[in-house]
């Protein structure tokens, strides 16, 4: 982590050093702040490194970090061209089913319902802006 | 405006049918969120601006919901704390110590009453505090220019940072993470594009909302999802939920002295509710005639906390509404709400905006009265929320935590972004990195910079203006001091000295 931040700030001074660092009335241009926040990253980063290599962590269920994690990147990834209310009742009955041993037909009845339901409420009812389905079947 | 008058002009609003309904939607969404133990205040609050924005309410209006869920969360989190020994945030943490002891003697109920009871005095006491304290301040904070206002928000930043987190550097690392992440974008200056790599859809840089529902929701709901799905079940049972007349007698003081304690640590930046709580309830233990029994289940272990982390909730409020300066990361996302209704936060807003001011001042008031009413009798309500299996709450908060990422901009490339900051959030976790001082450094970075800026540009380019200000100068030496303090002290006495630490301030 501390590692991955001190190269950032490196890069962050190589990209922000084309940038201006005066402005017309003589005080900082737009290259000032990204510098000194470079050679903040790049310092205390580095400082950090030593201990950083000897960190250890434990993990868990990566497999179910693993499937959140996929489940929203399909979501986002098929949101355009599916629509709010199909892809969401898709993921939340997938996520349902796949962290639920029992009752999985319950469950599913329940995602989608779920789903719809805040479709409802939030697009018909709140006027929050949400995508619609390619084929409006919902109004 | 005096606060009388203030306060006159104030409940009026409140009270009008619409802010009362939006109060009490605004209380219960607090408590069922304090209550959760996947998602917390800066997670909740951070996912209903943009629904409350998209729905196009009135800014006072939405802002008295704001505020009732972040005060009706920490009124939620202790009902976690007491019933399965699971603090519902992290300022509810010291509630699990005696709280969780009663229930276990059969005491549930008392001590739930009297957490609801302590909440409510201090909080009402708190924004008394509010009030009294708001108006001289924001006439003290009117004579401040770009040097000032840069000093500040540096203290803010370094303040935040000395209580963040256990390391000091690990913590600052956070906020120049943080600030770089503000500067992505147009520069507001100059029009320069920066760090967009030619995408337009970093033009308008990171949105904080998307960043803090990454980094607080995304990632808790990650680290649940990584631990076991698999939660305690409650087993006690809720009878005679009032505190008998020994338990009052005890936390008579208690609840003055937490009340003080919390306000005063709410209003430092960067200490809130959690050290708040830490601290009312280790004063207590050192005062009380029978230290040794802390632990074992007495009312005043629930009492203080709970009293405190509600007062510092008002008191966070002060250097919020008159500074616009935030002092926790959900006060952080309260500020950019602030913004994002078209106000501008800072000692302008209660003599511009009075009624926004007042009317969320007051609401505050009622929104502790009807916490008090909705939290006695529905307590068997919000422990039945706790019967529901993690596995099925969970993809139901992820459904809310993607609802109010889209509603923000309407647009599919913050999902991606919320999603990646919420990986990022989980390893941070994993690390020990804390993600409050990325949040308000994301928050305040842009105000930071273009007041450094300007203040360069008025002294034409001589950093040495910054000490011929005095009220500048004063505030840049605390925000050194805050930083080095610490080490000094180890200098002096020649060992280390024990900082009081939160786990992650709401």
């Amino acid at each position: 982590m501390a590692v991955a931040l001190a190269l950032l700030g490196a890069f962050v001074l190589v990209e922000a050093s084309q940038l201006k660092m005066t402005s017309l009335g003589g005080g900082p241009g737009p290259g000032v702040f990204p510098v000194a926040l470079g050679v903040m990253l790049l310092g205390i980063g580095a400082r950090l490194a030593p201990a950083a290599l000897r960190e250890r962590t434990e993990f868990g269920h990566l497999r179910r970090v693993a499937v959140l994690i996929g489940a929203l990147a399909a979501y986002a990834a098929l949101l355009d061209r599916l629509g709010f209310v199909i892809t969401t009742s898709a993921t939340i009955v997938f996520l349902l089913v796949a962290f639920n041993p029992r009752r999985r037909p319950w469950l599913a009845a329940l995602g989608l319902a779920g789903s719809v339901g805040s479709y409802a409420l939030f697009s018909s009812f709140l006027k929050v802006q949400l995508p619609p389905d390619p084929w409006f079947l919902w109004p | 405006m005096d606060p009388v008058a203030g306060l006159g002009l104030g409940f009026q609003l409140a009270l009008t049918p619409t802010n009362l309904l939006f109060a009490l939607v605004g209380c219960l969404v607090g408590t069922a969120i304090g209550v959760l133990p996947g998602i917390g205040p800066v997670s909740g609050v951070a996912i209903l601006l943009p629904v409350i924005f998209a729905s196009r309410v009135d800014p006072t209006s939405g802002m008295i919901m704001l505020a009732a869920v972040y005060y009706g969360s920490q009124y939620g989190g202790s009902t976690t704390s007491i019933l399965i020994n699971t603090p519902g945030e992290s300022s509810s943490v010291m509630t699990c110590l005696d709280g969780y002891a009663m229930a276990k003697k059969g005491r549930a109920g008392p001590a739930l009453a009297m957490a609801a009871i302590a909440s409510f005095v201090a909080g009402t006491l708190a924004v008394l505090g509010l009030m009294l304290l708001a108006p001289p301040l924001t006439e003290f904070a009117l004579g401040f220019g770009p040097h000032e206002n840069a000093a500040l928000m540096v203290l803010g930043l370094t303040t935040l940072t000395r209580l963040a987190g256990k390391s000091v550097l690990k913590a600052l690392l956070m906020a120049a993470f943080g600030l770089l992440l503000g500067t992505v974008g147009i520069d507001s200056m100059s029009g320069t594009p920066r760090f967009t790599f030619g995408s337009g859809a970093l033009l308008n840089g990171f949105d904080f909302a998307v960043v803090a529902i990454g980094l607080f929701a995304f990632a808790e709901l990650l680290s649940n999802a990584e631990e076991s799905l698999d939660r305690p079940v409650i087993r006690t049972k809720l009878r005679d939920l009032w505190p008998t007349a020994a338990d009052w007698l005890a936390v008579r003081w208690t609840l003055l002295r937490a009340t003080v304690i919390g306000f005063l640590i709410g209003t430092l930046p960067g200490a809130g509710a959690t050290v708040a709580s830490f601290m009312a309830y280790a004063i207590e233990k050192r005062v009380s005639k029978h230290p040794e029994l802390f632990g074992t289940g007495v009312i005043e272990g629930v009492a203080a906390p709970e009293a405190a982390n509600n007062s510092a909730t008002g008191g966070a409020m002060v250097p919020l509404l008159t500074l616009g300066l935030p002092s926790s990361a959900t006060a952080a996302i309260l500020l950019g709400a602030i913004n994002i209704f078209g106000y501008r936060p800072g000692p302008l807003l209660a003599i511009e905006h009075p009624d926004f001011f007042w009317g969320v001042v007051a609401s505050m008031y009622i929104g502790n009265v009807m916490l008090l009413i909705l939290n006695l009798p529905l307590v068997g309500v919000w422990a039945s929320i706790l019967r529901i299996p993690y596995g099925i709450l969970l993809p139901f908060i992820v459904l809310f935590t993607l609802i109010g990422t889209y509603a923000i901009n309407n647009d599919i490339f913050d999902i991606w972004v919320m999603v990646a900051f919420g990986v990022l959030g989980w390893i941070m976790r994993k690390f020990d990195y804390p993600a409050a001082p990325v949040v308000l450094a994301l928050v305040l970075g842009p105000q930071l910079e273009t007041n450094f800026r300007r203040a360069l540009t008025i002294s034409q380019g001589d950093y040495t203006s910054f000490l011929v200000h005095p009220i500048a100068a004063t505030l840049l030496v605390l925000a050194v001091l805050s930083l080095v303090w610490p080490i000094l002290v180890r200098l002096v006495r020649g060992r280390p000295t024990e900082v009081p630490i939160a786990v992650e301030e709401a």
